[in-house]
């Protein structure tokens, strides 16, 4: 049996960082999840998951994501999920680890002096967390394993 | 006639790039610019904005645009590039409350050194860059990059741990 994937990502850049990965994914039974209502267009409409878009500052956001996304994540019962960002990612990979998936933290390209806030959590959460910088990576102890770019 | 193509991002206003945009546009109504500059203060009157833009009104803009312009976010860097258009962006600056973090400076800073990515720190550096927009050169066509390679590599092989995980004997 295929191993089952979803694939999370916020829309805009860390959604288009996904999709320059999304050869990786071929053969696999794969489910993509982002902020945008409709399907951005990739694989079947079946196939693909509205989540709602948060971030810290917006708290009551941030709890209907988690609820949103727990009830995702026990649907699907993914046996992989990857995430390129940001929290909507991070919230899938969080009920992926308590249901006992194998999650991977890809930090956005866009965080090259820092990891960003949610990878700075995703470390102690998923499976295994990469940095996009090799500099990044010797700094923080974060693997690296090639870039987007 | 050229068309510029402005983009702030999906998270948040940058009424500052946009104030800039906007008075250069009254001075030079030659040049075509379309806006998705989100939900701000700054009500732009001399270029045609949307809060957002569709993936059909985005794509077809970014294909017949002669200038990207953008914040210094890496959905902007990599449209640039897969459309192949000059791209000048202008980093979102916290202190300014503009974003939570400076990770647009660095994101700036580093992809700059690309073809065809400029970068413009203030309104003088903006404006001198869009004077002379006609003269940017286009980022060159996209290949595969061997960082491109690995990360794909390392995804399915992460995957594929999976798979031997739960087919025992297999």
């Amino acid at each position: 049996m295929d191993t089952k994937v979803l694939a999370v990502a916020s829309r805009g850049g860390h959604w288009k960082q996904l999709m320059k990965l999304e050869p990786a994914f071929r053969g696999c039974d794969i489910r993509f999840a982002s902020t945008s209502h409709d399907n951005p267009g990739v694989g079947k409409t079946s196939h693909y998951f509205y989540l709602p878009d948060a971030n810290r500052h917006t708290p009551l956001n941030a709890l209907w994501l988690l609820c949103t996304s727990a009830w995702l994540v026990l649907r699907l019962r993914p046996d992989v999920i990857i995430s390129t960002g940001a929290l909507p990612g991070l919230s899938c990979i969080l009920w992926g680890r308590l249901f006992g998936a194998r999650t991977l933290w890809i930090d956005s390209i866009a965080h090259a002096d820092q990891m960003s806030l949610s990878g700075r959590v995703a470390r102690y959460v998923a499976t295994t967390t990469l940095s996009q910088w090799p500099d990044l990576s010797r700094m923080t102890g974060v693997e690296y394993r090639g870039a987007v770019l | 006639m050229s068309l510029i193509l402005l983009t702030t991002g999906t998270q948040a206003p940058f009424d500052r790039l946009v104030r800039v945009v906007d008075r250069w546009a009254a001075k030079n109504p030659d040049v075509h610019i379309v806006g998705q500059i989100g939900r701000g203060n700054y009500r732009p009157r001399h270029i045609e904005t949307k809060p957002f833009l569709n993936n059909r009104e985005f794509r077809s803009l970014a294909h017949d645009c002669t200038l990207m312009l953008a914040h210094a976010g890496m959905g902007s860097v990599l449209s640039a590039l897969e459309y192949r258009k000059p791209l000048v962006m202008m980093p979102r600056d916290p202190q300014q409350g503009e974003c939570n973090s400076d990770h647009q400076f660095g994101t700036a800073r580093r992809m700059a050194t690309l073809p065809g990515v400029y970068c413009a720190y203030n309104a003088a550096q903006l404006i001198h860059r869009l004077d002379h927009h006609r003269q940017l050169n286009a980022p060159e066509a996209l290949q595969q990059s061997q960082r491109q390679q690995e990360l794909s590599q390392f995804i399915a092989g992460f995957i594929g741990r999976q798979t031997q995980q739960t087919a025992p004997g297999g």
